[in-house]
Protein backbone atom coordinates (compact mmCIF):
# COMPACT_ATOMS: atom_id res chain seq x y z
CA UNK A 1 0.00 0.00 0.00
CA UNK A 2 2.50 2.54 0.92
CA UNK A 3 5.13 1.57 -2.13
CA UNK A 4 1.70 2.03 -4.40
CA UNK A 5 1.19 5.20 -2.91
CA UNK A 6 4.71 6.45 -2.83
CA UNK A 7 4.96 5.48 -6.66
CA UNK A 8 1.92 7.14 -7.63
CA UNK A 9 3.09 10.31 -5.77
CA UNK A 10 6.40 9.82 -7.97
CA UNK A 11 5.24 9.32 -11.15
CA UNK A 12 2.56 11.85 -10.80
CA UNK A 13 5.36 14.38 -10.29
CA UNK A 14 7.33 13.64 -12.45
CA UNK A 15 4.62 13.66 -14.84
CA UNK A 16 3.59 17.18 -14.14
CA UNK A 17 7.83 18.78 -14.08
CA UNK A 18 7.64 16.91 -17.92
CA UNK A 19 4.60 18.46 -18.57
CA UNK A 20 5.30 21.96 -17.70
CA UNK A 21 8.70 21.75 -19.27
CA UNK A 22 7.47 20.59 -22.90
CA UNK A 23 4.67 23.28 -22.18
CA UNK A 24 7.59 25.68 -21.38
CA UNK A 25 9.74 24.52 -24.51
CA UNK A 26 6.70 24.80 -27.15
CA UNK A 27 6.13 28.07 -25.84
CA UNK A 28 9.43 29.66 -25.84
CA UNK A 29 9.89 27.82 -29.47
CA UNK A 30 6.20 29.21 -31.01
CA UNK A 31 7.87 32.99 -29.78
CA UNK A 32 11.16 32.66 -31.28
CA UNK A 33 10.55 30.95 -34.75
CA UNK A 34 6.81 32.04 -35.59
CA UNK A 35 5.93 35.62 -33.92
CA UNK A 36 8.03 38.70 -35.04
CA UNK A 37 10.17 40.51 -32.37
CA UNK A 38 8.35 43.65 -31.36
CA UNK A 39 11.01 45.92 -30.69
CA UNK A 40 12.34 44.78 -34.31
CA UNK A 41 9.03 46.79 -36.08
CA UNK A 42 7.76 49.47 -33.77
CA UNK A 43 10.18 52.42 -32.89
CA UNK A 44 8.56 53.89 -29.73
CA UNK A 45 11.02 56.35 -29.56
CA UNK A 46 10.40 57.44 -32.88
CA UNK A 47 7.88 60.82 -32.19
CA UNK A 48 4.94 61.18 -34.92
CA UNK A 49 4.23 64.34 -36.58
CA UNK A 50 1.29 66.30 -36.47
CA UNK A 51 -0.75 66.01 -38.95
CA UNK A 52 0.71 62.56 -40.26
CA UNK A 53 -0.92 59.48 -39.65
CA UNK A 54 0.53 56.60 -38.27
CA UNK A 55 1.42 53.60 -40.56
CA UNK A 56 2.30 49.94 -39.51
CA UNK A 57 5.16 48.69 -41.72
CA UNK A 58 2.95 46.29 -42.43
CA UNK A 59 0.47 48.04 -43.77
CA UNK A 60 2.38 50.48 -45.62
CA UNK A 61 1.38 50.68 -49.14
CA UNK A 62 4.71 51.05 -51.03
CA UNK A 63 7.02 48.08 -49.83
CA UNK A 64 9.79 49.99 -50.21
CA UNK A 65 8.85 52.06 -47.18
CA UNK A 66 9.65 49.64 -45.20
CA UNK A 67 13.47 49.81 -43.61
CA UNK A 68 15.50 46.47 -44.05
CA UNK A 69 15.16 44.75 -41.70
CA UNK A 70 18.42 44.38 -39.85
CA UNK A 71 19.41 40.48 -39.27
CA UNK A 72 18.43 39.47 -35.99
CA UNK A 73 21.67 38.57 -34.10
CA UNK A 74 21.56 36.62 -30.85
CA UNK A 75 25.54 37.94 -30.31
CA UNK A 76 24.41 41.65 -30.64
CA UNK A 77 21.78 41.62 -27.92
CA UNK A 78 22.56 40.32 -24.58
CA UNK A 79 21.15 36.80 -23.94
CA UNK A 80 17.87 37.52 -21.73
CA UNK A 81 17.14 35.29 -18.70
CA UNK A 82 14.41 33.08 -18.89
CA UNK A 83 12.56 32.54 -15.32
CA UNK A 84 10.38 29.52 -15.98
CA UNK A 85 13.59 27.81 -17.69
CA UNK A 86 15.22 28.64 -14.05
CA UNK A 87 12.11 27.56 -12.39
CA UNK A 88 11.75 24.76 -13.85
CA UNK A 89 15.85 23.72 -13.27
CA UNK A 90 15.09 24.55 -9.66
CA UNK A 91 12.10 22.30 -9.44
CA UNK A 92 13.74 19.29 -11.13
CA UNK A 93 16.91 19.61 -8.78
CA UNK A 94 14.77 19.55 -5.97
CA UNK A 95 12.64 16.24 -6.82
CA UNK A 96 16.42 14.85 -7.33
CA UNK A 97 16.99 16.03 -3.72
CA UNK A 98 14.27 15.22 -2.54
CA UNK A 99 14.32 11.66 -4.04
CA UNK A 100 17.24 10.95 -2.60
CA UNK A 101 16.50 11.82 0.78
CA UNK A 102 13.52 9.81 0.35
CA UNK A 103 15.33 6.55 -0.60
CA UNK A 104 17.94 7.56 2.06
CA UNK A 105 15.13 8.04 4.59
CA UNK A 106 13.70 4.82 3.49
CA UNK A 107 16.68 2.87 3.47
CA UNK A 108 17.32 3.67 6.92
CA UNK A 109 14.51 1.61 8.01
CA UNK A 110 15.69 -1.40 6.53
CA UNK A 111 19.15 -1.77 8.02
CA UNK A 112 18.89 -5.96 8.65
CA UNK A 113 21.05 -7.05 6.23
CA UNK A 114 23.79 -9.30 5.60
CA UNK A 115 27.38 -8.33 5.74
CA UNK A 116 29.47 -8.78 2.47
CA UNK A 117 33.15 -8.73 4.42
CA UNK A 118 35.06 -9.54 7.61
CA UNK A 119 37.00 -6.11 7.65
CA UNK A 120 37.01 -6.37 11.60
CA UNK A 121 38.64 -9.62 11.77
CA UNK A 122 41.32 -9.16 9.65
CA UNK A 123 44.61 -9.38 12.51
CA UNK A 124 46.29 -5.79 12.18
CA UNK A 125 49.66 -5.99 10.83
CA UNK A 126 49.37 -9.27 9.85
CA UNK A 127 49.68 -8.19 5.71
CA UNK A 128 52.44 -9.38 3.95
CA UNK A 129 52.49 -8.05 0.36
CA UNK A 130 54.24 -11.19 -1.74
CA UNK A 131 53.90 -10.09 -5.23
CA UNK A 132 53.36 -6.12 -6.92
CA UNK A 133 52.99 -5.79 -10.19
CA UNK A 134 52.15 -2.91 -12.33
CA UNK A 135 52.06 -2.89 -15.94
CA UNK A 136 51.31 -0.19 -18.72
CA UNK A 137 48.91 -0.99 -21.27
CA UNK A 138 47.70 1.98 -23.32
CA UNK A 139 46.84 5.52 -23.31
CA UNK A 140 44.14 7.80 -24.64
CA UNK A 141 44.54 11.94 -25.24
CA UNK A 142 41.34 13.55 -25.42
CA UNK A 143 40.99 17.39 -26.26
CA UNK A 144 38.81 20.17 -25.34
CA UNK A 145 37.67 23.60 -26.30
CA UNK A 146 38.38 25.76 -23.87
CA UNK A 147 34.92 28.26 -23.44
CA UNK A 148 36.26 31.82 -23.37
CA UNK A 149 34.08 33.22 -20.56
CA UNK A 150 34.40 37.15 -21.58
CA UNK A 151 32.69 36.65 -25.26
CA UNK A 152 30.20 39.09 -24.06
CA UNK A 153 32.36 41.50 -22.66
CA UNK B 1 15.68 -40.29 29.15
CA UNK B 2 17.56 -36.86 28.54
CA UNK B 3 18.96 -35.11 31.35
CA UNK B 4 17.45 -32.13 32.48
CA UNK B 5 19.39 -29.37 34.63
CA UNK B 6 18.42 -26.61 36.41
CA UNK B 7 20.29 -24.56 39.50
CA UNK B 8 18.33 -24.54 42.67
CA UNK B 9 19.45 -21.98 45.29
CA UNK B 10 21.00 -23.75 48.85
CA UNK B 11 19.48 -21.45 50.36
CA UNK B 12 15.52 -21.31 49.31
CA UNK B 13 15.54 -24.14 46.67
CA UNK B 14 14.30 -21.33 44.31
CA UNK B 15 15.44 -21.38 40.57
CA UNK B 16 19.21 -19.61 40.28
CA UNK B 17 19.55 -17.89 36.98
CA UNK B 18 22.32 -15.82 35.53
CA UNK B 19 22.85 -12.04 35.74
CA UNK B 20 24.04 -9.99 33.41
CA UNK B 21 24.67 -7.22 35.90
CA UNK B 22 26.36 -8.98 38.45
CA UNK B 23 27.97 -12.02 36.30
CA UNK B 24 27.09 -14.09 38.88
CA UNK B 25 24.16 -16.67 39.00
CA UNK B 26 21.29 -15.17 41.29
CA UNK B 27 18.43 -16.23 43.39
CA UNK B 28 15.53 -14.24 42.59
CA UNK B 29 13.64 -15.37 45.37
CA UNK B 30 15.98 -14.81 47.97
CA UNK B 31 18.47 -12.49 46.70
CA UNK B 32 21.75 -14.82 47.24
CA UNK B 33 23.95 -15.09 44.29
CA UNK B 34 26.76 -17.60 43.56
CA UNK B 35 29.77 -16.64 41.49
CA UNK B 36 30.10 -18.73 38.40
CA UNK B 37 33.89 -20.42 39.68
CA UNK B 38 32.25 -21.45 42.86
CA UNK B 39 29.78 -22.79 40.88
CA UNK B 40 32.06 -24.85 38.26
CA UNK B 41 33.29 -26.43 41.60
CA UNK B 42 29.99 -27.60 42.82
CA UNK B 43 29.26 -28.87 39.21
CA UNK B 44 32.17 -30.83 39.62
CA UNK B 45 30.51 -32.34 43.29
CA UNK B 46 27.54 -34.07 41.32
CA UNK B 47 24.09 -33.97 43.71
CA UNK B 48 25.12 -30.63 45.02
CA UNK B 49 23.09 -29.39 42.53
CA UNK B 50 19.97 -30.33 40.77
CA UNK B 51 20.87 -32.82 37.59
CA UNK B 52 17.67 -34.66 37.23
CA UNK B 53 16.65 -37.80 34.60
CA UNK B 54 13.70 -36.06 33.07
CA UNK B 55 11.58 -38.09 30.85
CA UNK B 56 11.45 -37.69 26.94
CA UNK B 57 9.92 -38.62 23.95
CA UNK B 58 10.78 -37.20 20.69
CA UNK B 59 8.06 -37.10 18.09
CA UNK B 60 9.82 -36.30 14.94
CA UNK B 61 11.22 -33.19 15.69
CA UNK B 62 9.40 -32.35 18.91
CA UNK B 63 11.29 -33.36 22.24
CA UNK B 64 8.92 -33.20 25.02
CA UNK B 65 10.32 -33.12 28.77
CA UNK B 66 8.92 -32.92 32.53
CA UNK B 67 10.05 -30.36 34.68
CA UNK B 68 10.88 -31.58 37.70
CA UNK B 69 9.83 -28.15 39.58
CA UNK B 70 5.93 -28.35 38.89
CA UNK B 71 5.81 -31.36 36.01
CA UNK B 72 4.46 -29.57 33.60
CA UNK B 73 5.28 -30.59 30.01
CA UNK B 74 8.22 -28.56 28.27
CA UNK B 75 8.08 -28.50 24.73
CA UNK B 76 11.10 -28.21 22.71
CA UNK B 77 12.56 -29.04 19.43
CA UNK B 78 15.56 -30.81 18.30
CA UNK B 79 17.92 -27.91 18.76
CA UNK B 80 16.74 -26.57 21.76
CA UNK B 81 19.61 -26.35 24.31
CA UNK B 82 18.02 -24.51 27.27
CA UNK B 83 14.37 -23.11 28.15
CA UNK B 84 11.70 -22.46 30.63
CA UNK B 85 8.98 -24.26 31.52
CA UNK B 86 5.56 -22.18 30.61
CA UNK B 87 3.66 -23.60 33.36
CA UNK B 88 6.43 -22.43 36.82
CA UNK B 89 8.94 -20.15 34.83
CA UNK B 90 11.50 -22.94 36.12
CA UNK B 91 14.97 -22.37 33.65
CA UNK B 92 16.16 -25.97 32.41
CA UNK B 93 18.97 -26.57 30.24
CA UNK B 94 19.14 -29.63 28.35
CA UNK B 95 22.22 -30.84 29.14
CA UNK B 96 22.63 -33.29 26.48
CA UNK B 97 22.35 -30.63 23.73
CA UNK B 98 25.41 -29.15 25.06
CA UNK B 99 27.31 -31.49 25.21
CA UNK B 100 29.54 -33.96 23.78
CA UNK B 101 29.91 -32.87 19.99
CA UNK B 102 27.57 -29.92 20.68
CA UNK B 103 29.54 -28.82 23.74
CA UNK B 104 30.32 -25.36 22.95
CA UNK B 105 34.32 -24.06 23.71
CA UNK B 106 33.31 -20.28 24.68
CA UNK B 107 29.97 -18.45 25.64
CA UNK B 108 29.72 -14.76 25.95
CA UNK B 109 27.59 -14.29 28.79
CA UNK B 110 24.97 -11.80 28.37
CA UNK B 111 26.45 -8.25 29.49
CA UNK B 112 22.99 -6.25 29.17
CA UNK B 113 19.42 -7.34 30.76
CA UNK B 114 15.73 -7.77 29.26
CA UNK B 115 15.07 -3.80 30.72
CA UNK B 116 17.66 -2.29 28.63
CA UNK B 117 16.82 -4.28 25.64
CA UNK B 118 13.21 -2.42 26.47
CA UNK B 119 14.24 0.77 26.56
CA UNK B 120 16.69 0.50 23.41
CA UNK B 121 13.53 -1.05 21.65
CA UNK B 122 12.06 2.55 22.85
CA UNK B 123 15.10 4.53 21.67
CA UNK B 124 15.01 2.95 18.31
CA UNK B 125 10.98 3.45 17.49
CA UNK B 126 11.45 7.43 19.27
CA UNK B 127 13.87 8.29 16.20
CA UNK B 128 11.48 6.23 13.64
CA UNK B 129 9.30 9.15 12.93
CA UNK B 130 8.27 8.41 9.49
CA UNK B 131 7.06 4.61 11.04
CA UNK B 132 3.22 4.38 10.92
CA UNK B 133 1.83 6.01 13.89
CA UNK B 134 -0.14 3.33 14.93
CA UNK B 135 2.57 1.15 14.99
CA UNK B 136 4.25 3.65 16.91
CA UNK B 137 1.61 3.90 19.97
CA UNK B 138 0.01 0.95 20.01
CA UNK B 139 3.09 -0.96 19.23
CA UNK B 140 2.72 -3.90 22.15
CA UNK B 141 6.38 -6.14 22.58
CA UNK B 142 4.99 -9.71 21.90
CA UNK B 143 7.69 -11.76 23.55
CA UNK B 144 11.52 -10.77 24.23
CA UNK B 145 14.04 -13.59 24.61
CA UNK B 146 17.45 -13.81 25.76
CA UNK B 147 18.61 -16.37 23.57
CA UNK B 148 21.96 -17.78 22.79
CA UNK B 149 22.87 -17.75 19.39
CA UNK B 150 25.08 -20.88 18.08
CA UNK B 151 27.79 -19.34 16.21
CA UNK B 152 31.46 -20.87 13.99
CA UNK B 153 34.00 -18.27 14.70
CA UNK B 154 36.69 -19.47 12.17
CA UNK B 155 40.52 -18.57 12.13
CA UNK B 156 42.42 -18.22 8.56
CA UNK B 157 45.39 -17.59 7.39
CA UNK B 158 44.60 -16.72 3.58
CA UNK B 159 47.16 -16.56 0.96
CA UNK B 160 44.98 -14.02 -2.08
CA UNK B 161 45.40 -12.71 -5.99
CA UNK B 162 43.96 -9.91 -6.78
CA UNK B 163 44.28 -8.15 -10.22
CA UNK B 164 42.79 -4.66 -11.19
CA UNK B 165 42.35 -2.12 -13.58
CA UNK B 166 43.81 1.21 -12.87
CA UNK B 167 43.95 4.77 -14.62
CA UNK B 168 46.30 7.73 -14.34
CA UNK B 169 45.30 11.38 -15.86
CA UNK B 170 47.50 14.16 -16.66
CA UNK B 171 45.82 17.03 -18.42
CA UNK B 172 47.62 19.96 -19.72
CA UNK B 173 46.31 23.43 -22.00
CA UNK B 174 47.82 24.29 -25.01
CA UNK B 175 46.13 27.43 -26.49
CA UNK B 176 42.44 27.49 -25.90
CA UNK B 177 42.34 23.18 -25.79
CA UNK B 178 42.85 21.42 -22.89
CA UNK B 179 44.41 17.73 -23.50
CA UNK B 180 43.90 14.63 -20.90
CA UNK B 181 45.48 11.48 -21.11
CA UNK B 182 44.35 8.69 -19.81
CA UNK B 183 47.19 6.07 -18.94
CA UNK B 184 45.86 2.09 -18.41
CA UNK B 185 47.57 0.30 -15.86
CA UNK B 186 47.36 -3.67 -15.81
CA UNK B 187 47.59 -4.04 -11.69
CA UNK B 188 48.80 -7.30 -9.80
CA UNK B 189 48.87 -7.76 -6.07
CA UNK B 190 49.58 -10.97 -3.81
CA UNK B 191 49.83 -11.20 -0.39
CA UNK B 192 49.21 -13.11 2.92
CA UNK B 193 46.91 -12.29 6.18
CA UNK B 194 45.25 -13.34 8.73
CA UNK B 195 41.50 -13.38 10.38
CA UNK B 196 40.45 -13.91 13.64
CA UNK B 197 37.47 -15.16 15.33
CA UNK B 198 35.36 -14.52 11.52
CA UNK B 199 31.74 -15.42 13.30
CA UNK B 200 29.03 -17.62 10.69
CA UNK B 201 25.41 -18.16 12.26
CA UNK B 202 25.20 -21.65 13.25
CA UNK B 203 21.51 -21.87 13.85
CA UNK B 204 18.97 -21.88 11.03
CA UNK B 205 16.08 -20.36 13.23
CA UNK B 206 18.46 -17.62 13.55
CA UNK B 207 17.95 -15.06 10.80
CA UNK B 208 22.00 -14.82 9.50
CA UNK B 209 21.13 -11.38 8.52
CA UNK B 210 19.84 -10.13 11.85
CA UNK B 211 23.01 -12.01 13.69
CA UNK B 212 25.13 -10.51 11.43
CA UNK B 213 23.74 -6.89 11.31
CA UNK B 214 24.06 -6.88 15.41
CA UNK B 215 28.07 -7.30 15.16
CA UNK B 216 30.41 -7.15 16.04
CA UNK B 217 30.96 -8.74 19.49
CA UNK B 218 33.51 -8.58 21.40
CA UNK B 219 35.27 -12.18 21.56
CA UNK B 220 37.81 -10.54 24.27
CA UNK B 221 35.57 -11.10 27.09
CA UNK B 222 34.37 -15.14 26.06
CA UNK B 223 34.86 -17.64 29.07
CA UNK B 224 35.06 -21.26 28.74
CA UNK B 225 31.50 -22.71 28.49
CA UNK B 226 29.51 -23.38 31.85
CA UNK B 227 26.26 -25.10 31.43
CA UNK B 228 25.10 -22.51 34.40
CA UNK B 229 25.51 -19.04 32.23
CA UNK B 230 22.30 -21.09 29.97
CA UNK B 231 20.12 -20.47 33.02
CA UNK B 232 17.43 -18.16 32.34
CA UNK B 233 17.75 -18.17 28.53
CA UNK B 234 16.84 -19.82 25.47
CA UNK B 235 19.72 -21.69 23.92
CA UNK B 236 20.35 -23.62 20.64
CA UNK B 237 22.22 -26.01 19.34
CA UNK B 238 23.99 -25.55 16.29
CA UNK B 239 22.25 -27.52 13.10
CA UNK B 240 24.36 -25.56 10.84
CA UNK B 241 27.56 -27.48 10.26
CA UNK B 242 31.23 -26.30 10.40
CA UNK B 243 31.42 -27.13 6.79
CA UNK B 244 28.73 -25.50 5.20
CA UNK B 245 29.76 -22.19 7.43
CA UNK B 246 32.66 -22.79 5.67
CA UNK B 247 31.52 -21.40 2.24
CA UNK B 248 29.80 -18.17 4.26
CA UNK B 249 33.31 -17.32 6.01
CA UNK B 250 35.59 -17.59 2.48
CA UNK B 251 32.56 -15.04 0.62
CA UNK B 252 33.27 -12.43 3.36
CA UNK B 253 37.41 -12.90 3.71
CA UNK B 254 37.44 -12.64 -0.10
CA UNK B 255 36.06 -9.57 -0.33
CA UNK B 256 38.03 -7.74 2.69
CA UNK B 257 41.05 -9.41 0.99
CA UNK B 258 40.50 -7.86 -2.55
CA UNK B 259 39.56 -4.62 -0.23
CA UNK B 260 42.70 -4.70 1.70
CA UNK B 261 44.92 -5.35 -1.42
CA UNK B 262 43.34 -2.47 -3.68
CA UNK B 263 44.33 -0.17 -0.63
CA UNK B 264 47.77 -0.95 -1.17
CA UNK B 265 47.49 0.12 -5.33
CA UNK B 266 48.40 3.94 -4.92
CA UNK B 267 49.00 6.73 -7.11
CA UNK B 268 46.44 5.96 -9.46
CA UNK B 269 43.10 7.95 -9.79
CA UNK B 270 40.51 4.94 -10.64
CA UNK B 271 41.05 1.34 -9.66
CA UNK B 272 38.77 -1.10 -10.58
CA UNK B 273 38.58 -5.14 -9.57
CA UNK B 274 38.85 -7.69 -12.29
CA UNK B 275 39.55 -10.55 -9.99
CA UNK B 276 40.30 -12.00 -6.58
CA UNK B 277 41.30 -15.60 -5.44
CA UNK B 278 41.30 -16.57 -2.14
CA UNK B 279 43.30 -19.89 -1.10
CA UNK B 280 42.97 -21.30 2.15
CA UNK B 281 46.47 -21.61 4.34
CA UNK B 282 45.26 -22.82 7.66
CA UNK B 283 41.63 -22.93 8.62
CA UNK B 284 40.37 -23.20 12.63
CA UNK B 285 36.94 -22.73 13.59
CA UNK B 286 35.71 -23.24 17.75
CA UNK B 287 32.00 -23.84 18.48
CA UNK B 288 30.82 -20.57 20.62
CA UNK B 289 27.45 -19.17 22.09
CA UNK B 290 26.64 -15.90 21.70
CA UNK B 291 24.70 -13.65 23.59
CA UNK B 292 20.81 -11.59 21.39
CA UNK B 293 18.31 -10.17 22.73
CA UNK B 294 15.18 -11.05 20.05
CA UNK B 295 12.01 -8.87 20.42
CA UNK B 296 9.73 -9.69 18.57
CA UNK B 297 6.21 -7.39 17.84
CA UNK B 298 2.93 -7.69 15.65
CA UNK B 299 1.52 -5.00 13.11
CA UNK B 300 -1.15 -5.94 11.01
CA UNK B 301 -0.51 -9.39 11.51
CA UNK B 302 2.78 -8.92 10.64
CA UNK B 303 5.53 -10.13 12.88
CA UNK B 304 8.73 -7.50 13.08
CA UNK B 305 11.70 -8.99 14.61
CA UNK B 306 14.44 -6.73 16.63
CA UNK B 307 17.77 -7.91 18.02
CA UNK B 308 20.35 -6.66 20.18
CA UNK B 309 23.62 -7.55 20.62
CA UNK B 310 23.40 -8.70 24.46
CA UNK B 311 26.93 -7.57 24.68
CA UNK B 312 27.55 -4.28 23.40
CA UNK B 313 23.39 -3.22 22.92
CA UNK B 314 23.66 -2.57 19.29
CA UNK B 315 20.22 -2.75 18.45
CA UNK B 316 18.94 -3.17 14.81
CA UNK B 317 15.00 -4.34 13.17
CA UNK B 318 13.61 -3.22 10.09
CA UNK B 319 10.64 -0.70 10.93
CA UNK B 320 7.78 -0.60 8.27
CA UNK B 321 7.40 2.81 6.33
CA UNK B 322 3.98 5.02 6.11
CA UNK B 323 3.99 6.37 2.49
CA UNK B 324 1.69 9.53 3.62
CA UNK B 325 4.35 10.79 5.99
CA UNK B 326 7.01 9.74 3.09
CA UNK B 327 4.93 11.39 0.55
CA UNK B 328 4.76 14.83 2.57
CA UNK B 329 8.68 14.47 3.33
CA UNK B 330 9.39 13.87 -0.81
CA UNK B 331 6.82 16.95 -1.18
CA UNK B 332 8.99 19.30 1.52
CA UNK B 333 12.01 18.70 0.76
CA UNK B 334 11.31 19.10 -3.08
CA UNK B 335 9.43 22.05 -2.49
CA UNK B 336 11.66 23.29 0.09
CA UNK B 337 15.01 22.78 -2.18
CA UNK B 338 13.56 24.11 -5.24
CA UNK B 339 12.84 27.64 -3.37
CA UNK B 340 16.08 27.40 -1.59
CA UNK B 341 17.68 27.60 -5.30
CA UNK B 342 15.65 29.71 -6.96
CA UNK B 343 16.13 32.85 -3.99
CA UNK B 344 19.56 31.66 -4.12
CA UNK B 345 20.03 31.74 -7.99
CA UNK B 346 18.50 35.36 -7.52
CA UNK B 347 20.69 36.59 -5.11
CA UNK B 348 23.57 35.27 -7.03
CA UNK B 349 22.62 36.85 -10.60
CA UNK B 350 22.30 33.54 -11.96
CA UNK B 351 18.19 33.94 -12.59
Amino acid sequence: MNKKLLSCLLAFTLCCVFAFSAAAVNVRTFVADVAPPFEENYDFDETVPEGETFVLYGEADDPAQVPAQAPSSETDTPQEKSPVKAVLICCVIGLVIALIVVLSVKSSYKPVRRRSDAAEYLVDGSLQVTASNETFIRSDVSERTIENKNTNA
Amino acid sequence: MAELMDYKCPACSGALEFDPATQKMLCPFCGSSYDMEELREKDAQAGEWTSAKAEEWDDGNVAVYRCESCGGEIVGDETTAATACPFCGNPVVMAGKVSGEFKPEFVLPFQLEKKEAEQKLKQYLGKKKFAPGAFLRENRIKEIRGLYVPVWLYDSDIHAAASFEATRKRTWTQGDTEYTETSYYDVYREGDMSFANVPVDGSTKMPEDLLESVEPFDFGKAVPFQTAYLAGYLADKYDVSMETGAARVNERMQKSAEDTLRKTVKNFDSVNSRSTQIQLLRGVAKYVLYPVWMLNTVYRGETYTFAMNGQSGKFVGNVPVDGGKLGGLFAGVAVGSAAVLFVLGKLLGMI
